[in-house]
């Protein structure tokens, strides 16, 4: 879950419905700014399927989710993002508003993701389990209130006087409107989806069949309208985003705009002339309503007062006006609703480069970067390390080569300034080194970083400097005597050879594969999981486990199944692998 | 004695002293008949009567009896239990015509002159 995407950009699509608002209100129709509030909403919301976390491996994806954000957010600028957003939003267009998500929802599915996440969790929780309560506690109190209401609702009496029932009666409506009264509200309102009900207060006294007709008829417009369920969302949208001050400031003013356009379509209903009986009408209702407020007075702008001029001031809108309202709503929506694709790629970049960096352990590859690490590295050597180092030469290799780190492929060795290049360490993260080493070298180079983690240069440094030792330290390293030998390091590696923890994907887990290489009980020989983790140890072939994973187009394990040794060969065949 | 009950618990005493000393499950019948509310809301009520002292019930059959006559009861004042329910959030969550607010007497008075302005 992206919820910190969907609060900044959501919060970035209520300011602009705000100066909206402010620049268009009683100019255009009240209904645009409804639409417009509730495609904030949905914003806000959607793809929130926020599933409340039911087990430890949710909360922990979502954790990640949350953790990737607040890394992106934290290196770029919210106006860069901003930026991007208004990019990506002129080109995708309006199908991107409710599926704009989804790439972040795949990359999440991605394990190489999940690893980079790791470091991030250690810190993470504590906030999550903040936002958790917080979004909780907003949801209790708004349930609290809704049953309470809703008991006391139950026990309504139903409206005797004929003249109302007649006239709601009389509203054209699909579903049957029930009419209530009870003592214990102050004014007319409406509760219930399937079976509306219009609660009146007891013994309203109406001052002339008109009022009754404007007052029941705004409430009969808001059933028609569904507004229940648009509160209701506005609600949900407040429990999700309970930290995000804007979303509370939505959540006022699209409750009075809910208002506003459904005394617009009161007054459209009984024409102009009605804008003053129905003005006076609120106004008496609301000084019978009960003791007057002792508090709060003059906090803000009066949303009373607000109405009142908005019911005055209303005009019939002309075609014109309805068309300039539409245009204005999808040009808003667009720009502030559509995905940011764009800040999902810097995400995924974020993922490739933490990628690179767990590879701690040289057993997690990908499988396009080295087909096989066998028990032994040494033998292999030959024929693997070379498709693994101009893999690993291509993800920065440009940075490498504007420094003057050059390929050479007929030799198969790296030069920097013409020279065979013996020792090269670059430090890709804190602690986390990519290394190699080639015997036939005469200069080492140490990449210097900035600490954003630019490349800087690099620093010559002599051979000697380096030793053997030093280098076996992490158990698969080592200085051949020809050719290249390439490796990852964590300088905090933990591993011995012999007693070596396997950093297998968490989702492993569930199917029975235990982090010391072992599958219901036996040995693992070959694990092969296309693109995510391919897996062979230098176990005794008797006995041992050959597991073949296949996955989803979205990345999701579909099954883990164990096979013959015969059987996996041909299954991987076209891999090119042998064991 | 003293009781005060609100009008929906007046609907079922109503029925006691129409017809005298009746089941629940007869109240409730009735009531459904009535007003609509269906089993569980009038057996509430019917706990809520008892609380306060206007109902006794006996074996078997939740036979209710009602303690008091009507001439006995006043209707509950209830300007406090409205400040109750309707405060914290029951205007966001139903759809009323009017916000939570009440207005003062100025409030309402500039309100109107500015109906007047603006016609």
């Amino acid at each position: 879950m992206d919820l910190l995407e969907m609060g900044v950009t959501g919060g970035a699509m209520v300011l602009a419905v705000l100066a909206v608002r402010k620049i268009f209100q009683n100019k255009l129709p009240g209904n645009t700014f409804v639409v417009l509030w509730m495609a904030v909403a949905l914003r806000l919301l959607v793809p929130a399927a926020v599933p409340v976390p039911w087990n430890a491996y949710t909360l922990l994806e979502h954790f990640e989710g949350v953790g990737q954000w607040g890394d992106v957010f934290g290196f770029a600028a919210p106006k860069e993002t901003e930026l991007a957003d208004w990019r990506q939003g002129i080109q995708a267009g309006e199908g991107q508003l409710l599926t704009g998500n989804s790439v972040v929802e795949e990359v999440q599915g991605d394990a190489r993701v999940k690893e980079g996440a790791k470091g991030l969790q250690k810190f993470l929780p504590a906030w999550n389990l903040i936002y958790l309560a917080g979004a909780l506690l907003c949801a209790v109190f708004y349930a609290f209130a809704y049953l309470k209401c809703y008991r006391e609702f139950r026990v309504t009496l139903p409206v005797e006087d004929l003249d109302v029932l007649s006239y709601v009666r009389s509203f054209p409506m699909k579903r049957k409107v029930q009419v209530r009264e009870s003592s214990l509200v102050a004014t007319p309102m409406t509760y219930g989806v399937r079976h509306p009900v219009i609660l009146l207060p007891k013994g309203i006294k109406w001052e002339s069949d008109r009022q009754m007709r404007l007052v029941l008829t705004h409430e009969l417009v808001h059933i028609r309208r569904f507004d229940v369920v648009w509160k209701l969302v506005l609600a949900m949208a407040v429990c999700v985003h309970w930290c995000n001050p804007l979303v509370w400031v939505m959540n006022i003013l699209a409750n009075r705009d809910i208002e506003l356009a459904c005394d617009e379509k009161v007054v459209r209903h009984f024409g102009q002339d009605s804008r003053s009986v129905y003005a006076l009408s609120l106004i008496s209702l609301a000084e019978r309503k009960g003791r007057p407020m002792t508090w709060g007075a003059g906090f803000g702008k009066d949303a009373m007062e607000e109405r009142i001029v908005a019911i005055m001031k209303k005009k019939i809108y002309s075609g014109k006006a309805v068309a300039g309202a539409a245009i204005l709503v999808v040009f808003v929506v667009v720009l502030f609703a559509t995905s940011t694709k764009q800040t999902g790629d810097a995400y995924l970049a974020e993922g490739d480069l933490a990628q690179e960096g767990s590879q701690s352990s040289p057993i997690q590859i990908p499988a396009q970067a080295v087909p096989v690490w066998s028990g032994d590295l040494r033998e292999e050597e030959g024929r693997r390390l070379a498709g693994f180092l101009e893999n690993a030469y291509e993800n920065e290799g440009s940075e490498y080569q504007k420094f003057g780190l050059l390929y050479d492929d007929k030799e198969n060795c790296f030069r920097y300034q013409g020279k065979v290049v013996g020792y090269f360490e670059d430090e890709i993260e804190p602690g986390m080194f990519r290394r190699f080493t080639d015997g036939r070298g005469a200069v080492g180079l140490v990449a210097q970083r900035e600490a954003s983690g630019a490349i800087e240069g690099f620093q010559e440094v002599g051979l000697n400097a380096v030793s053997t030792e030093d280098l076996d330290e992490g158990g698969h390293s080592y200085l051949p005597q020809t050719g290249l030998a390439f490796s990852y390091k964590s300088s905090d590696a933990t591993e011995s050879a012999g007693d070596m923890a396997v950093d297998f994907p968490k989702e492993y887990e569930k199917y029975g594969v235990t982090q010391e290489g072992k599958y219901k009980g036996k040995w693992i020989k070959v694990l092969y999981d296309a693109e995510h983790c391919v897996y062979t140890s230098g176990c005794d072939e008797e006995g041992a486990a050959y597991l073949f994973v296949k996955r989803d187009s979205k990345g999701k394990i579909i099954s883990f199944q164990e096979m013959e040794k015969e059987e996996m060969q041909k299954a991987i065949k076209k891999e090119g692998i042998e064991f | 004695m003293d009781v005060k009950l609100f009008d929906s618990e007046l609907k079922v005493m109503d029925v006691l002293w129409r017809e005298g000393d009746k089941t629940a499950k007869y109240i409730a019948e009735v009531l459904k008949g009535e007003v609509g509310w269906n089993k569980n809301t009038t057996y509430t009520l019917i706990k809520r009567c008892m609380n306060k002292g206007a109902i006794e019930r006996s074996e078997p059959n939740f036979m209710c009896h009602a303690l008091i006559p009507k001439e006995e009861v006043q209707e509950a004042e209830t300007e406090e239990l409205i400040n109750k329910v309707y405060d914290g959030s029951a205007d966001k969550l139903f759809a009323a015509l009017l916000g939570r607010k009440n207005l003062s007497a100025e409030q309402i008075n500039r309100l109107k002159q500015l109906v007047e302005e603006l016609e």
